[in-house]
């Protein structure tokens, strides 16, 4: 009880409200910009808050992971250009709509399903994650191994369209977090005589190569690309009529739920929840309705936006009650708990419980502020999206810098973000997904030191992983998954991508 | 009209703090901010006494100049140490940093060891207890001891392994003859916590400040490794009581790099010790459980002797083979490389599959890529300051983005002159994070 008064607190400080609505801001306007992406910002934003208190620091971060799910629609819907990948769904049917002259109906329609959606997994986020992490306290390293094992077969397997391609990712991810010391002998190991190895690939430096630097290097291959933009003329027609309600009410409920759930599986983000409720939502859409979508669709549009927001509660689940981070944004959060110096996993609630609580009421009052700000201020975040972009990228190249370099002030680090971003780059261009290389970089040393634990407990048996229940259960599960699309393969024949 | 003059006193006002920041140098030592490098994330133990230390001094006015905490964790220990070591010994950077020094040296984890440095002072001595569940069956140290004398490996012992907690441990398993425990490497103080709390570890190590912090969550302390009873814990009673002489005391130890002037050194233990006597120094390590001890001179010299000799008799050994994780990853990275490429050349799909969109501009990207390589490379080498590596960089790049045309070349300066002061401001007097 004590810890939620002093969450709220922060939150409702005039500080903490300033806070709030700056990360808002810039999380919407960072989303709504095509080519800038909400993990960027809040990866650049870290390194700003070394010198914060950390529950001011993680108001900050949480109102931008809001706002920037939330300001992609802006782009999809009249630029043609999901502003985020999480977005990409809104594009197919709010630019259609937009274009047909109705860009303030789509528009309205993408907020308040982006609100709603926001609500509906916060429900589930302060509901669940208490409880998971009181379970989760008494999990053994064993069956945290296999929970970790499970969240990377997981993230292979569902996440993208080539499960080899995502296992490939995840395995390099696995082999660049190996450097540096080993946790359990404290002896060093692949780290071909540079010192500065000692301490292993930095994760912030890593992500911000992988996500920001190749990114700006393929947004720099665009540059010369026109952006045509729909014009935003009137705002008035973009609340939910009562009648609108009538028809959506079960559509928000069923994507935010499908958004939830998908945002809770490891390492799986927005874009994949918006996409699973899109095809849900089509699936159940009568005939003449599913016609509609892909040519302006107001189910489509809600579908989409609720889902892609109903991630972010259900993404954070995992992220505070165990220590796995339910996206890659998540990871970046991850990253900013070990720097403010709490120690993610089940007992951060008992340890930290006002952070804990300070996550939840934000992700509450900036979604609440995102719907007003969005409301009131859309046509000239519209403008924004438009900046000079050959000015932007320098300047974003910039702040790369200085944020890799911020971290324990050595260019060593900045060359290991140049050098990630060049992976990333190359990832992309052979159509390797990033976000496995990212868990797996996070994960494999949570994995290899619970195994190391296990094993020093069980004086090197392997034993437990298979006589735990709660181990077997997840031995199982990954079992399961990796057989389905295998046999399924086995099969039909090799699937065409 | 409006934006440009914001734009322009934007400049004007932070060149102006950049400027002034960089004229007011003296001439007698310390000249400048003394940047203290503290081995571990912010928020841990020693960063916190460091902190306190810097506030001490700096709230006080004990020296001309401030003090700064710089974070350098990672290494076990041997990132920030050897940042140190191979620091310009000038008086300006100095390591805090415990007996970790020590063990490391003496496990050969670091090549970084006392001899590299010179030892102004130690400060804070800070202790450790062992801690039980409270439905555990070893209710006490004897219980403890006697189990393992008994059934030797059996008791699991969590500790991170080489660092002065395992090495008071090994130091408890020689006093009863034939007494092993198994060591179960744990990661930070909160794995530990949950280890012995969820049943999975029979007895863990923490520091005074930490069981303080957790005593609620159902844990016994059995032991307090020291040399006499804390204030704090009068219940607790010490290992040497019960029979069992082994102290875990700690202190923070203060080293500059080898070749530093001695009249520094000296000024600056000097320093120290005035600060070890303010009222909000005492009060604040009361809080944390640390003494507001010092050691200094021969005394200091004598300890760190005295500690290397303890710690170089023991010899730490990896008691159980773990699977090599090096090994099963490589194989699991080439075997999936191999698969991709089979797959590929079997259907004849060029793997580099051809993009969406027609006249991708390479040469900007890679030339804009190059121009951050130079830009990075003069701040790394010295020889360009931050400020005006940026305002070249970005004027450059600006234009090289807008090919050339000079008539779009104002926001360029615009742009470049307020990154460049700008960021130097709100990095180095908001944030308080150097640059380069």
């Amino acid at each position: 009880m004590e810890a939620i008064q002093t969450a709220s607190a922060y939150i409702f400080s005039l500080q903490g409200l300033l806070l709030v609505v700056l990360g808002t801001v810039l999380g919407i306007t960072m989303g709504a910009i095509p080519g800038l992406t909400g993990a960027m910002l809040i990866a650049l934003t870290l390194p700003l808050t070394f010198n914060m208190d950390p529950i001011n620091a993680f108001i900050l971060l949480i109102s931008m992971y809001v706002g920037a799910i939330s300001g992609g629609l802006i782009s999809a819907t009249l630029l043609r250009m999901p502003g985020t990948p999480a977005s990409i769904m809104t594009t197919l049917d709010g630019y259609p709509m937009a274009n047909s002259g109705r860009p303030d109906r789509a528009l309205g329609l993408g907020i308040t399903a982006s609100f709603v959606g926001g609500c509906i997994s916060w429900v589930f986020l302060i509901s669940l994650s208490g409880p998971i992490a009181y379970y989760s306290t008494k999990l053994g390293p064993f069956d945290f191994f296999s929970l970790v094992l499970l969240a990377l077969v997981l993230i292979a397997s569902i996440g993208g369209k080539s499960m080899s391609r995502a296992f490939l990712s995840a395995s390099l991810g696995v082999l660049a977090s190996l450097p540096g010391i080993d946790q359990a002998t404290g002896n060093l190991r692949m780290t071909f005589g540079f010192e500065e190895l000692n301490d292993g690939l930095k994760l912030l430096p890593v992500l911000i190569g992988m996500f920001a630097i190749s990114q700006v290097i393929s947004d720099l291959t665009r540059l010369k690309e026109k952006i045509t933009v729909i014009p935003l003329e009137r705002t008035r027609k973009m609340l939910f009529s009562l009648r609108d309600w009538g028809i959506q009410a079960v559509n928000l409920l069923r994507s935010s739920v499908i958004g939830t759930w998908v945002g809770i599986l490891p390492g799986i983000g927005a874009n994949i929840g918006s996409i699973s409720a899109y095809s849900v939502a089509k699936s159940f859409a009568d005939s003449e309705e599913a016609k509609k979508f892909g040519k302006g669709s107001e189910v489509a549009i809600v579908a989409s936006e609720s889902a892609n927001n109903a991630t972010i509660g259900g993404a954070l689940i995992p992220l505070i009650s165990l220590g796995i981070p339910g996206s890659v944004v998540d990871a970046i959060l991850l990253g900013g708990l070990l720097i403010h110096g709490l120690q993610p996993g089940p007992l951060l609630f008992q340890q930290n419980p006002d952070i804990v609580y300070a996550i939840m009421g934000t992700m509450f009052v900036s979604n609440v502020f995102m719907f007003l700000l969005m409301l009131l201020a859309v046509r000239y975040i519209a403008r924004l999206a438009l900046l000079p972009r050959n000015l932007l990228l320098p300047v974003i190249l910039v702040f790369c810098i200085i944020g890799s370099f911020a971290l324990s002030t050595r260019m060593f680090d900045v060359w290991t973000m140049i050098l990630f971003g060049l992976i990333g780059f190359g990832f992309e261009k052979m159509k390797i997904p990033l976000a496995p290389f990212i868990i797996g970089f996070i994960l494999a040393p949570v994995a290899e030191e619970n195994l190391q634990m296990g094993l020093m407990a069980s004086n090197g048996s392997f034993l437990p992983m298979i006589r735990s229940p709660i181990s077997l259960i997840f031995v199982i599960m990954s079992m399961v998954l990796l057989t389905i699309p295998l046999y399924k393969r086995f099969r039909h024949g090799p699937a065409s991508d | 009209m409006v934006r440009n003059a914001i734009i322009w006193i934007l400049i004007a006002l932070s060149a102006y703090q950049y400027f002034k920041a960089g004229s007011n140098l003296g001439n007698e030592y310390p000249r400048k901010p003394i940047r203290v490098v503290v081995p571990f994330q912010p928020g841990g133990g020693s960063d916190t006494f460091v902190r306190i230390v810097q506030k001490t001094i700096n709230d006080n006015k004990l020296m001309p100049q401030p003090l700064v905490v710089v974070n350098k964790p990672g290494g076990g220990t041997s990132i920030g140490s050897g940042y140190v070591k191979n620091a310009r010994p000038d008086g300006y950077t100095v390591l805090c940093l415990h007996e970790a020094l020590m063990v490391a040296k003496s496990a050969g984890q670091s090549p970084n060891g006392p001899d590299d440095f010179e030892p102004a002072a130690a400060t804070g001595e800070f202790g450790i207890v062992l801690l039980v569940s409270e439905d555990s069956s070893y209710q006490s140290l004897e219980k403890l001891m006697h189990a393992a004398k008994e059934q030797p490996g059996t008791i699991k012992f969590g500790t991170n392994l080489n660092t002065p907690a395992h090495f008071a441990a090994i130091m408890l398993e020689k006093t009863v003859p034939g007494a092993a425990f198994r060591f179960v490497a744990t990661g930070g103080g909160a794995h530990r916590l949950a280890g012995v709390m969820g049943g999975h570890l029979d007895v863990i190590i923490l520091s005074v400040g930490e069981y303080l912090r957790f005593h609620q969550h159902g844990l016994k302390a059995i032991a307090y490794l020291g040399r006499e009873r804390l204030e704090a814990i009068p219940d607790i009673p010490t290992g040497e009581e019960l029979g069992f002489p082994v102290y875990g005391g700690n202190l923070h130890y203060w080293w500059f790099p080898k070749g530093t002037d001695a009249a520094m050194v000296n000024y600056f233990a000097e320093i120290l010790g005035m600060v070890m006597q303010t009222d909000y120094l005492v009060e604040r390590t009361r809080e944390l459980q640390i003494l507001p001890r010092i050691i200094l001179g021969q005394e200091l010299a004598d300890r760190i002797q005295d500690r290397m000799k303890a710690y170089g008799r023991i010899e730490p050994d990896n008691r159980l083979e773990l699977p090599d994780f090096e090994r099963w990853t490589l194989i699991f990275v080439l075997v999936l490389s191999a698969a991709l490429l089979i797959k590929y050349g079997f259907y004849r799909k060029p793997v580099l599959q051809k993009f969406e969109g027609e006249g991708l501009r390479y040469d900007l990207a890679f030339g804009t890529l190059a121009m951050t390589v130079a830009y990075v490379l003069l701040m790394g080498m010295n020889l360009l300051s931050f400020v005006w590596a940026t305002i070249t960089y970005i004027v450059i790049v600006g234009l090289f983005l807008r090919q050339f045309k000079i008539r779009k070349c104002r926001s360029v300066v615009e742009a470049a002159l307020l990154m460049s002061f700008g960021l130097h401001f709100v990095f180095t007097q908001l944030f308080s994070i150097d640059l380069p």
